[in-house]
């Protein structure tokens, strides 16, 4: 997904992680990860980086490779003279008329229906349309057939399975370091796909997990 | 009764202290033995100084009772030490025990600390009354911003970066420097309102969020935007950045005086109150009758705290005490540099303060090596470089000598009885002897010590002499104000630039050595290159 606002180019994807990039004549953009909980309509910072615009400094994309479900929005600002920082794009997570895709990471039959009895109703919840990608076909095709559809056209991802730990944990830094990477100050996940730890979840339990019913 | 090591490391600031049956025995930083500066360090632990400190008191860190590590505490890092595990006490509830139960205040008392974060908050408040602590306000990391951040974050974009992007000023290290230039600026509305975008106070909360992100990408933007070309640039936003300070965090004392009005006593730590300009500022609040700034204020503070909060649990401590002085590390006798001594051509001959205090009088550059270091950030005469105050061109001298560029100005030395000559508020003057405020200097006096005022606002940062807390340093000022009718003495900390404060003799030996220092005072003797 893309937009324009003045001559800035700011583009976004939701399939792997969340990452946004940001082309434009500043020297640098800052980009947040806001999130909203329960039903505040005021969101949070949970991950913020600056960006290179045109100014091959420090990284050039916000990357964050979380992937369960959860209500957000990302935030682009830029420097104005007169009043520092002029938020310039936000962009609240919408997945109504949305193609969103999941990929069953099982080879459990069982395990797979019942997965996609919870995401029958996580679409209906959100008003999406659902893209499955099984091992099984029958189970595939009981969805949108996906053959003639676009991969740009998907608007967000969802992985279900059991992920290792070992590249996904969050890491909590110390922000007074330099050019820190900072994660999860106070929201400490067990890993970026899963909010809990999967080896004590049931199936039904890792599917609510994943996508934000637990 | 009680051995607790206490422990705070695995960022900046790493120390250990030790507290004996309720006795402060000794404490340490890791920058003084491993002679890397704590804010070119951020992961430092505190090995070295364990080492040393185990040296220092004979008692192994297996060995005692307890062993406390303030938060955060890296678990697996921190068992390096001595492969055992700690008790770990809250960040923020380390820096208000340790600074409430060394201010010796009696009564109703306010204990306040603020700074870059602890595991979860920016800030705590405690009620303090007859050796108890009630905590009141607690400022999550999540909801609120941080001053401290805004301060870090701008000294990192204001002097540019070198080529691998890393930034020539460093957060937790070189602070002092914008707040030495901030005098020399003026209001700007400009600056002031960006600076109050990345944070604001109301109703005990200070917002957005995320200050320090947010206060980076303003400042490298600026920095880009050639908006920190000049000096004269930089001194604008230090201004306006200390008044934005001052005016949130007033605001912030005031609410806080309307909900505990019978509080009147004020006990501070945490990095922010490293600023001694808020300091006075807060001090000259009508309302507060006296403020004690924990003399050891950033984390480096947090291993005394945390400790002090383990023996306060253990009712070995259970009221608040004076500190007779803040010298609380190693030290050295003359036996122990026989040896280092024949490498050295130094001609020696015994201290005699009426040649000292001339020699000072006389423009000469005195290094003080006595009994115990300090601990904290502050030299206050066991490790300091002494001279006279009375020249401007000191400052610049000073600065040749020990390699420094900083625009701030040295700080002096006062006698305890002209206390109130020189300076025109005398208001906390327990924890001037720790140098931890600035005070305004009395008119009479600001053309007779210009190189320790600060010749925009004119104050100064002084530390209160008296013959207890360092009976050699208050006998040789009283000999140079006989000499010289000048109760002030200029002293800088033991170190050139880059370096730590000294910690052994053999350091000291080699400043005077390369000259940075005209005479050394170490012990009974005085050395002199021949």
């Amino acid at each position: 997904m893309f937009t324009k606002i003045d001559n800035v180019l700011i583009k976004y994807d939701f399939n792997d992680g969340i990452s946004v990039t940001v082309k434009g004549p500043e020297p640098f953009y800052l980009v947040e990860l806001r999130e909203f909980r329960g039903t505040d309509e005021h969101s949070v910072v949970l991950e913020s980086h600056h960006i290179a615009g045109s100014k091959p400094r420090f990284r050039t994309k916000f990357i964050l490779p979380i992937k369960f479900h959860f209500d957000f929005e990302i935030v682009v600002y830029r420097y104005n003279y007169e009043f520092g920082l002029e938020r310039i794009y936000n962009h609240r997570l919408n997945l109504r008329d949305r193609l969103v895709k999941f990929k069953l990471d099982t080879k459990n039959e069982m395990e797979c229906l019942l997965w996609v009895e919870t995401i029958k109703r996580f679409c209906k919840k959100y008003g999406c349309t659902p893209w499955v990608e099984s091992e099984f076909e029958h189970i595939n095709h009981s969805f949108v057939s996906h053959l003639n559809i676009p991969t740009d056209k998907i608007y967000k991802t969802f992985k279900i399975g059991r992920f290792p730990k070992s590249s996904n944990d969050w890491r909590t830094l110390d922000p007074r370091h330099e050019n820190e990477l900072w994660f999860g100050w106070y929201k400490t996940f067990w890993s970026y796909e899963h909010p809990r730890d999967y080896t004590k979840l049931n199936p039904q339990e890792l599917v609510d997990d994943i996508l934000g019913f637990s | 009764m009680s051995s607790i090591y206490g422990f705070y490391g695995g960022s900046h600031s790493s120390t250990v202290s030790l507290i004996v049956d309720g006795r402060l025995v000794c404490c340490i930083e890791e920058e003084r033995t491993s002679r890397v500066k704590s804010g070119d360090n951020h992961e430092s632990l505190p090995i070295t100084c364990s080492k040393k400190i185990q040296e220092y008191t004979g008692l192994k860190i297996k060995d005692a009772d307890y062993r406390v590590w303030a938060l955060p505490c890296p678990s697996k890092e921190a068992r390096k030490i001595s492969g055992l595990n700690y008790e770990k006490v809250s960040h923020h509830t380390a820096h208000n025990y340790g600074a409430y139960f060394t201010s010796g205040f009696q009564g109703k008392v306010l204990s306040v600390s603020f700074d870059g974060g602890g595991e979860t908050s920016y800030m705590k408040v405690f009620l303090c009354e007859d050796g108890k602590m009630l905590e009141v306000l607690n400022l999550p990391v999540a909801l609120n911003g941080s001053l401290s951040h805004l301060w870090g974050f701008s000294t990192t974009s204001m002097n540019g970066y070198h080529d691998n992007y890393m930034s020539k000023w460093k957060i937790c290290k070189d602070e002092g420097k914008l707040m030495g230039m901030a005098p020399e600026g003026q209001y700007s509305e400009r600056i002031y309102r960006i600076l109050n975008s990345l944070i604001n106070y109301k109703d005990f909360r200070f917002f957005p969020t995320d200050t320090g992100t947010k206060a980076k990408f303003i400042g490298m933007s600026m920095f880009e935007n050639g908006e920190f070309d000049t000096l004269k640039q930089k001194e604008v936003f230090s201004f306006n950045l200390q008044k934005l300070t001052e005016d949130l965090m007033l605001r912030f004392f005031e609410d806080l005086h309307i909900k505990f009005p019978e509080y009147k006593k004020l006990v501070l730590s945490g990095g922010l109150f490293a600023n001694v300009k808020l300091n006075q500022k807060i001090n000259e609040l009508d309302w507060v009758d006296e403020i004690y700034v924990f003399p050891s204020m950033g984390d480096e503070g947090l291993s005394l705290g945390s400790a002090i909060y383990k023996a306060v649990q253990l009712g070995e401590i259970t009221k608040p005490f004076k500190m007779p002085d803040f010298y609380l590390g190693t030290s050295y006798s003359e036996k122990d540099v026989d040896e280092i001594l024949k490498t050295y051509n130094f001609e020696r001959e015994y201290y005699d303060p009426d040649v000292i205090a001339q020699d000072i009088d006389d423009g000469k550059i005195i290094g003080v090596f006595q009994g115990r270091m300090e601990f904290g950030p502050r030299a206050l005469g066991n490790r300091s470089i002494l001279t006279r105050p009375t020249e401007k061109e000191t400052h610049s001298l000073l600065n040749s000598r020990l390699g420094r560029y900083d625009t701030m100005p040295f700080a002096p030395m006062v006698l305890s009885d002209n206390f109130s000559e020189v300076f025109t508020n005398s208001k906390s003057k327990y924890s001037s002897e720790f140098m931890t405020i600035c005070f305004t200097t009395n008119e009479e006096w600001i053309d007779k010590i210009p190189a320790v005022i600060q010749k925009s606002d004119k104050t100064a940062r002084p530390q209160v002499v008296t013959e207890n807390n360092n009976p050699m340093i208050y006998h040789l000022m009283k000999r140079y104000y006989e000499l010289s009718l000048i109760p002030v003495i200029l002293n800088t900390s033991f170190n050139i630039h880059n370096e730590p404060i000294i910690e052994n003799p053999q350091q000291a030996f080699e400043h005077l050595k390369n000259k940075v220092v005209d005479k050394l005072i170490f012990e009974k003797y005085v050395y002199k290159n021949r």
